[in-house]
């Protein structure tokens, strides 16, 4: 142990490299979304709570949090995660079973999401999309030369679906759900040399949602029992014929963008956050920057998600291993699945999913859970730099 | 080193050459749906904005509210303030709003419990029979302090945010700080805009304001604009009256009708020289601040027993203002303007001397003059001051119908003054060409006319001032809320009546008839007063009102018309008494009394100086006791005369007054 101690101790003394761009861009949407949450949820906020900051102020604790998570997480060497690959897969998928099955189940809005006791409760989904993420870059690792060949590629898919379907129903979490399976086919889709199968499973998946929403627009009706992913469907293709019922909040959303002009009508003076999106603060939170800030706003902030996306790819083209690359690739395709999708629901390009905007949007698991996987994305960035003094120590 | 050994193969591995490519791929799909949704969302904006922000434009409320004007002062010619409004608060609930939420409705109605007193069940049936409302006025006429705690509370309170659906309409509430004073002249206004009686009614459109309004509106970049356009407030009015006169005087009448009593006395006090009236007080007076409460002149069991018309009735009278919209007949008042006609037409002169025998023959008819036994011989000054209807009678048949009626209308008789209050009632004349003979002898001392107190002051004012008819009037000056001067009313001079010739030998002889005559017992120790009583006989009327057709013996309109100083007067008083509850039935003396307290008071505040022409305190204190003697002795005459004071009217003089 001692010994151990000694070596790492050794390697702390190496300046250690962090990708500072990316340290930033992460600290300014952090303080950039604290703000918007702030403005957004006050109103709502003092109407439940009689506390214009009761949102504000736990979205700020759940930021230190993740926070200082990152910076402990950059500081672990992320080959460890090698060894934890498997457990956490299968914790993951144990812990969907403990919501569904057990009394720590929590139920809250209706959807039994989180896993809890006291006063302490998370949401076992955010934590499954870090385990896929790092089972899959496992897998990758382990396969070696073997991913080339489709049956392997495919496991990985298997995988992927047993963890985003079990998110699905065992947590009732259908947002989650599709950003693991997203995730994991993004993975599969590089690792993998093929082009061919991707492209027809993507086709026939396409076809698929095509002829069904085509025969649910067609001939679907919202009755009582009509389940609340068909209204969804149905809603998203014509909201204005619900206007005031189902399509009510994705109209106030479009309504929110639309009335925002270039400039917005400037920090705080939403109208739409007023009661009129309710709970503006989770996945509609885009529509009401868009309404602050403006078009310039709302591509300022695509812009800086698509520079993080961008310092996510740099570091993982340049990591030190296929691992850490494929860590990279996973974060960046969480950071980057979570992002259009967001934006695509709250412009009804998609239909309601309830995937939440990164960094920006109210939820305490979802930012500590990202900021952790920022961290290993530091941790493997400042391997760039190590790899690169041996590359000059072995000149 | 078995961590070593195992990570040692995946440190070695790297992206591969396709890996590579499909990453970089990736990362360019994830560039495109970024991009194309920040195109669409730029698209959103451009296709829709407009219509998406009038929508939201529509979740914004920008509903528009009234701000309400204040109603005009209305000011004594000093400033003092008789008439104000006030800003008083109503408490409005929103039923709607309340019971939008489960969470609103416990903290509002407890709120409205705790601050207002308010009924927790009454509120809640409120709610429950109302939910849809958006407008229930819960509480009238508070004030500022009524609503502070309130309001500071939900400034403070933590749980305020939870107490909806209450807001304050502001409104103004009407005051009059003197209650009773100059009720008649001033009126009430009903509300902000409806002005009721008096000056409140006739100087309404001046006094009412314009309500503001606060408004939001969209601008041509559909932005919400908030625009406040302020309330105009009404125009202030500052009368002529003077506050401490009228309060006197009304005071004194007031005095008088505890004591004694009557069915109306009225005062009016007017400046000569430029018209304005400088007090008019009527007797039975209501509180303007509460003005259809009638327990001061009823008892609860009368009130309880009215119906409403009944009501409605005596509420009427009490309201009217007897010095514009009543009329009655002068009675000897009139006689200094028969005497002025005839004077200016050369018909008398001073010092010709008449024979009173106690009557006169006119056509197949009596007319009788009070002092049945006759005054005997008479100077036209002593036809005055002993108020002789046999002289008077004949002046009047000198001057003839068509002079005597061309003078009714150049002294206003029968014409309205424009005084500016309301309801001003024009009296009674004959035209010339109806007049007959018993016509012209009854008119000559003031019966079988009937004319409004203002009329007669007014001309009256001309026989004292040199002959200078002014427009009587109330308000001298308009000012806007700020006190800028709007309008000024200047003295209007409507025509000449008597030349000052005639005037100052009608001064002289109503200065002798206060002096030594009739109207002794006004006078003022000190101070030049000159004057003239009047008694007239009312026409006896039925329980409904209704014209009997014969005088009453008991119902009496004595009045008495004065002015000071002598040789340049600087008030006229006119205080008439309809129906006096008193003992001395038919004689002046009560109204002479009553003159004679209301001008000892007004005296002083009238800046007229007693005149000490006549430095011998002891001839002066002898000269007292002998007015004392005389009025004493005027007193008996009177009292033994007045079985037959002015009992001139006939059967046919009432069939001529129908005719009209």
């Amino acid at each position: 142990m001692a010994k151990n101690r000694k070596r790492k101790s050794k390697i702390r003394f190496i300046p250690q490299y962090y990708d500072y761009s990316l340290l930033v861009a992460i600290l300014f949407l952090l303080a950039f979304g604290l703000v918007i949450l702030y403005s957004t949820s006050a109103y709502e906020s003092r109407i439940n709570f009689g506390d214009s900051s009761f949102y504000f102020d736990r979205q700020f604790l759940y930021t230190c949090i993740g926070l200082a998570s990152m910076l402990l997480v950059a500081r672990f060497d992320y080959h460890i995660y090698l060894r934890f690959a498997k457990v956490a897969y299968v914790v993951s998928l144990i812990l969907c079973l403990l919501v569904r099955f057990s009394p720590l189940g929590v139920t809250l809005n209706g959807s039994r999401r989180w896993l809890g006791y006291g006063n302490f409760s998370f949401q076992p989904a955010e934590l499954a999309k870090i385990a896929l993420i790092i089972f899959i870059a496992f897998l990758v690792v382990q396969y070696g030369s073997l991913v080339k060949q489709f049956e392997y590629t495919f496991v990985m898919l298997c995988y992927t679906l047993v963890l985003g379907l079990a998110v699905y129903w065992l947590t009732d979490n259908l947002s989650s759900g599709l950003l693991i399976i997203a995730i994991g086919m993004i993975m599969s889709f590089i690792s993998s040399p093929n082009y061919k199968w991707f492209a027809i499973g993507a086709g026939v998946v396409l076809l698929f949602i095509i002829v069904y929403v085509f025969f649910l627009t067609t001939f679907g009706e919202i009755t009582d029992t009509t389940s609340f992913r068909k209204i969804r469907i149905i809603v998203w293709r014509d909201p204005i014929s619900y206007s005031d019922s189902y399509g009510y909040q994705t109209l106030q959303g479009l309504y929110a963008i639309g009335s925002g002009g270039l400039f917005g009508k400037g920090l705080g003076n939403s109208i739409q956050k007023n009661g009129y999106i309710p709970e503006a603060q989770n996945d509609m939170i885009f529509s009401i920057v868009c309404e602050e800030l403006g078009l310039f706003g709302a591509i300022c902030l695509i812009f800086l998600f698509g520079f993080l996306i961008w310092r996510l790819y740099l570091i993982a083209s340049n990591a030190p291993d296929l691992f850490g690359s494929m860590i990279a690739i996973g974060i960046m395709a969480h950071v980057a699945v979570q992002v259009i999708f967001n934006i695509a629901v709250v412009t009804n390009v998609l239909p309601n999913t309830g995937v939440t905007l990164p960094f920006i949007s109210y939820g305490g698991t979802s930012v500590i859970i990202l900021l952790a996987e920022m961290g290993i994305g530091l941790n493997i960035s400042s391997k760039i730099r190590k790899k690169k003094e041996e590359t000059e120590e072995a000149l | 080193m078995a961590k070593r050994k195992s990570s040692r193969p995946y440190k070695d591995s790297e992206l591969n050459h396709a890996m590579r490519e499909k990453l970089l791929v990736t990362v360019f799909m994830i560039a495109l749906a970024l991009i194309a949704l920040a195109v669409y969302l730029t698209y959103i904006n451009y296709k829709d904005g407009e219509r998406y922000s009038k929508y939201v434009l529509d979740n914004q409320q920008y509903d528009s509210s009234s701000l309400p004007f204040k109603r005009g002062d209305i000011t004594d010619r000093n400033g003092t303030v008789l008439a104000y409004s006030s800003k008083v608060y109503n408490l409005i609930l929103d039923p709607k709003v309340v019971l939008s939420s489960e969470k609103y409705k416990d903290p509002t109605l407890s709120a409205l419990a705790e601050y207002f007193a308010l009924s927790r069940s009454d509120l809640e049936g409120l709610l429950a029979s109302k939910p849809d409302s958006h407008y229930e006025k819960l509480l009238k006429g508070l004030t500022q302090d009524q609503i502070s705690e309130f309001n500071k509370m939900l400034e403070e309170s933590e749980e305020a945010i939870y107490i909806r659906g209450i807001w304050f309409e502001e409104e103004y509430v009407r005051n009059y700080p003197f209650d009773t004073l100059a009720c008649d002249v001033v009126g009430f206004a009903s509300s902000a805009s409806v002005g009721e009686l008096g000056l409140e009614n006739y100087y309404n459109e001046e006094l009412t304001g314009v309500n503001g309004v606060s408004y939001g509106y969209v601008d041509s970049d559909l932005n919400l604009e908030k625009t406040v356009k302020p309330a105009v407030d009404g125009y202030n009015l500052v009368t002529t009256i003077d506050y401490s006169v009228q309060a006197v005087i009304e005071e004194d009448i007031r005095a008088f009708n505890e004591e004694f009593g009557s069915d109306n006395t009225a005062v009016i006090v007017m400046n000569p020289n430029n018209g304005e009236i400088i007090a008019e007080a009527s007797y039975p007076v209501f509180d303007l601040n509460n003005p259809r409460d009638m327990t001061s002149i009823y008892t609860v069991e009368e009130l309880n027993a009215m119906d409403d018309e009944t009501m409605l009735n005596s509420l009427y009278t009490l309201w009217n203002n007897y010095c514009v919209s009543s009329i009655f007949e002068p009675g000897s008042t009139m006689k200094p303007f028969t005497v002025g006609a005839a004077l200016e037409e050369g018909l008398v002169h001073d010092g010709d001397t008449y024979m009173c025998d106690g009557s006169e023959k006119v056509l197949d008819m009596t007319i009788k003059c009070h002092n049945i036994y006759g005054h005997g011989e008479l100077t036209l000054e002593q036809t005055i001051m002993q108020s002789c209807n046999d002289a008077l009678m004949q002046i009047g048949m000198k001057l003839g119908a068509d002079l005597l009626a061309k003078y009714q209308d150049i002294f206003g008789f029968g014409y309205r003054t424009y005084v500016d209050l309301p309801g001003e009632d024009a009296g009674l004349t004959y035209e010339a060409s109806k007049m007959d003979a018993t016509d012209v002898a009854t008119n000559s001392f003031g019966q079988n006319i009937e004319v409004n107190m203002h009329q007669l002051v007014a001309g009256f004012c001309s026989l004292v001032n040199g002959g200078y008819y002014y427009q009587p009037h109330l308000v001298k000056r308009i000012e806007t809320s700020t006190g800028e001067v709007v309008k000024t009313i200047r003295p209007t001079l409507i025509r000449q009546t008597i030349t000052e010739e005639t005037s100052a030998l009608l001064r002289k002889y109503m200065q002798s008839t206060v002096a030594t005559g009739t109207g002794k017992r006004v006078a003022v120790e000190g101070y030049d007063i000159g004057g003239k009583t009047g008694t007239a006989e009312t026409w006896a009327l039925d329980e409904d009102g209704k014209n009997l057709g014969y005088r009453s013996i008991t119902d009496y309109v004595i009045s008495f018309i004065g002015f000071a100083p002598c040789d340049d007067p600087q008030f006229v008083i006119y205080v008439v008494i309809d129906n006096p509850q008193v003992d001395a039935v038919g004689t002046a003396i009560p109204v002479c009394e009553l003159s004679h307290t209301i001008m000892e008071d007004i005296l002083p505040l009238m800046n007229v100086y007693p005149d000490y022409t006549d430095p011998n305190a002891t001839t002066e204190e002898g000269t007292t006791t002998e007015a004392t003697t005389d009025a004493t002795t005027e007193a008996t005459t009177e009292a033994t005369t007045k079985a037959t004071t002015e009992e001139t009217t006939t059967a046919k003089e009432t069939e001529t007054k129908n005719n009209n």
